[in-house]
């Protein structure tokens, strides 16, 4: 007959406590090692969709109207379906119709304007939305924003679905009185989604003669 | 018993303890999953975004197209070998702009010469006014149609706008007594007994005026007595490329005449009197408009060279004094910033310091280049030129190779008693060097 020892109550515990919290450190090692992947993943995902928006978007005229005092802009998205069109600006305009985006004393603008979707020649209105800033460093450092704490929290951007689902195209409407003879550049810019934060980024600059 | 009962409860701990942690995995599990789906989902618009931008880089380079605003038809030669799809076509006569829009696979560019009238577009503008003309692919690609000089004639992938050979004149074109041959520029010549070989871009030169007292870039009055036909073709632009074999044992001038040429040595060549060409290969130099918006900008002018290209600007009303500043950006990707391209070329037309220059910039590097321009006056060429073009040597500067893709942008900067800026929109260029056809020649009467 083996005699065997007993476990005592304590030890069993002791075990029991320690398993518990061997597992957690590990799944919390897990998770905190998830959080930094989510974290560079989410980078990733800001270039890969900043790409896709700029090689998916076509912006096939600008061209002003003096007599409307209107920039406007024709364009077409190829087939991405998540390029929103985040401000607008002339940066020769900073003087007259703008809102600033970003800082009370106006670090940031984007110049006013209508977003029309044309479909067999009707135009319409989409409706804006409304995003929250995010707050990835690198994206920010491009708006020259020299205080961070003054980001207003909402945008407003506009959906740009694919041609073939619209049957049209968009065009794009910025009231200006331009000069003329004078160079105008006017960035388009695009607000990236990712988890519910948005992301501006530079598309194009496009040159306007008057 | 009671160490039985102990055993029990310290086996149950464990237990519990791994159900604790298979639980933990349980609920992180989902989450994993649903990561490892984003994860996949970003690579997919990568992809999507990769093959997107590969499918506009071929369409650039396999769709070669001019518009005739005297007949209103857009030339398209898609060398693609598949359809092509037309989404968006917009234009603009400067003041009037119409855009249309069309469902997709209505409006097809098939495989080879497509010819497309701007009314069948829907397009009401008068096709002489229209000075702006783009047309959309179902990919993004955007075809925006120089103005013809004549149809391109596309030769094992060299894109030339003639072509005269032996095939199209066995024995050649004989040119007959009355006959004469003209070119200026930076042409070189090979001679191989009775055999001329003349090659090289083109300049206009006031020694020798065309119609409307021209300065002359080339010339060919040819007198064919068999089947008895004139033909005369006078050139005036700055940029044209031109190939000719010629044989005759008439004498003829080849004589050094750096008018129109900055920074390099250019020739004349003119022979009067018989003579028959075996080769005529020439390709004009295209066009881009940008008068609508009455800038110091009219034209932008581009074309292949051997292994170069030429890339110039035509200005607007040419003053006779104040000064020119240009700009020429060249870039193998489009850039948002034109300061970022991989080439930079500035020049400057100075007409009441009576100047010019010309410098490019890439890499670091600052070099001399080497430019052309149209001047209507020997004795004071600097404040006639209207035309200011720069070679640029693409291959050994930024690598580029046959049928690749190139952005280009020119700007002017006219000052006098003030400044007034211009500049172009990004072109896409495709580059296809003329030396294939140029050394398939030269084997042809000279051998290797």
């Amino acid at each position: 007959m083996v005699n065997r020892k007993s476990m005592s109550p304590v030890l069993s515990a002791i075990i029991l406590a320690a398993a518990i919290i061997a597992v957690g450190v590990i799944v919390l090692m897990w998770i905190s090692g998830h959080s930094s992947m989510v974290i560079k993943q989410s980078q990733i995902d800001l270039l890969r969709s900043e790409q896709a928006a700029k090689e998916n978007l076509v912006i096939v005229h600008v061209t002003y109207n003096a007599s409307q005092s209107k920039v406007i802009m024709y364009l077409l998205n190829m087939g991405y379906n998540k390029i929103f069109l985040g401000p607008i600006r002339i940066k020769e305009l900073r003087s007259t119709d703008y809102e600033d985006i970003f800082t009370p004393d106006g670090i940031w603008f984007g110049n006013n304007y209508t977003v029309k979707v044309v479909v067999d020649s009707t135009e319409s209105n989409p409706s804006p939305l409304t995003m929250n800033i995010g707050g990835l460093s690198e994206y920010l450092e491009n708006l020259e924003i020299r205080d961070p704490s003054a980001i207003t929290d909402e945008i407003n951007a506009y959906i740009l679905e694919p041609y073939n689902e619209i049957n049209g195209y968009y065009k794009v409407e910025i009231p200006a009185t331009l000069d003329q003879d004078s160079t105008y550049s006017i960035e388009v810019w695009t607000i990236v989604n990712i988890y519910n934060k948005a992301y501006l980024c530079k598309l194009y600059t496009a040159q306007l003669t008057t | 018993m009671i160490k039985k009962t102990r055993l029990r409860k310290g086996l149950a701990g464990l237990v519990a303890g791994l159900i604790a942690a298979i639980a933990l995995l349980v609920i992180a599990l989902p989450v994993m999953m649903q990561y490892q789906q984003h994860i996949t989902e970003s690579y997919h618009i990568e992809e999507y975004a990769a093959i997107l931008k590969e499918q506009k880089e071929i369409e650039e380079k396999g769709l070669a197209s001019c518009y005739n605003p005297s007949t209103g038809i857009i030339s398209i030669n898609n060398t693609l070998g598949e359809n092509v799809t037309i989404v968006l076509v917009y234009a603009s006569d400067g003041v009037n702009e119409e855009v249309k829009y069309f469902q997709l696979g209505t409006l097809k560019i098939t495989p080879g010469t497509n010819r497309i009238s701007v009314s069948d577009l829907g397009i009401n503008l008068d096709p002489r006014e229209i000075k702006i003309l783009k047309l959309v692919t179902s990919r993004g690609t955007i075809i925006q149609p120089p103005y013809c000089s004549k149809v391109a004639i596309v030769i094992t992938g060299v894109a030339l706008n003639m072509l005269l050979g032996e095939e199209q004149a066995p024995g050649g074109l004989l040119a007959a007594t009355g006959s004469e041959t003209f070119a200026h520029g930076l042409i070189r010549k090979i001679v191989n007994n009775t055999l001329i070989l003349i090659n090289g871009t083109l300049v206009p030169t006031p020694e020798s005026t065309g119609s409307g007292y021209m300065p002359l870039a080339f010339r060919a009055d040819l007198k064919i007595e068999d089947p008895n036909i004139d033909l005369t073709i006078e050139r005036y632009d700055v940029g044209d490329y031109l190939l000719m074999i010629i044989n005759t044992t008439t004498s003829y001038d080849y004589t050094q005449s750096n008018i129109g040429c900055y920074n390099t040595y250019c020739y004349t060549f003119h022979i009067r009197g018989e003579h028959a060409i075996y080769g005529l290969g020439y390709s004009f130099v295209s066009k881009y408009d940008d008068s609508d918006d009455n800038g110091p900008l009219k034209y932008t002018l581009i074309n292949n060279g051997y292994d170069h290209i030429i890339i110039g600007v035509e200005f607007n009303n040419p003053e006779e004094t104040g000064l020119y500043n240009g700009t020429i950006y060249v870039s193998k990707v489009k850039v948002s910033d034109a300061s970022e391209s991989d080439l930079i070329a500035k020049f400057y037309v100075d007409k009441t310091g009576k100047n010019i220059n010309a410098t490019l910039y890439v890499n670091g590097n600052i070099i001399n280049a080497t430019a052309f321009y149209r001047t209507y006056n020997i004795k004071d060429p600097i404040p006639s030129i209207d035309q200011f073009a720069i070679y640029v040597p693409v291959e050994d500067l930024l690598n580029v190779g046959f049928g690749d893709s190139l952005w280009i942008k020119t700007a002017i900067t006219y000052c006098s008693s003030e400044c007034s800026t211009d500049d172009s929109e990004w072109i896409n260029f495709t580059y296809n060097p003329l030396k294939l056809i140029v050394n398939e020649v030269y084997r042809k009467y000279f051998g290797s």
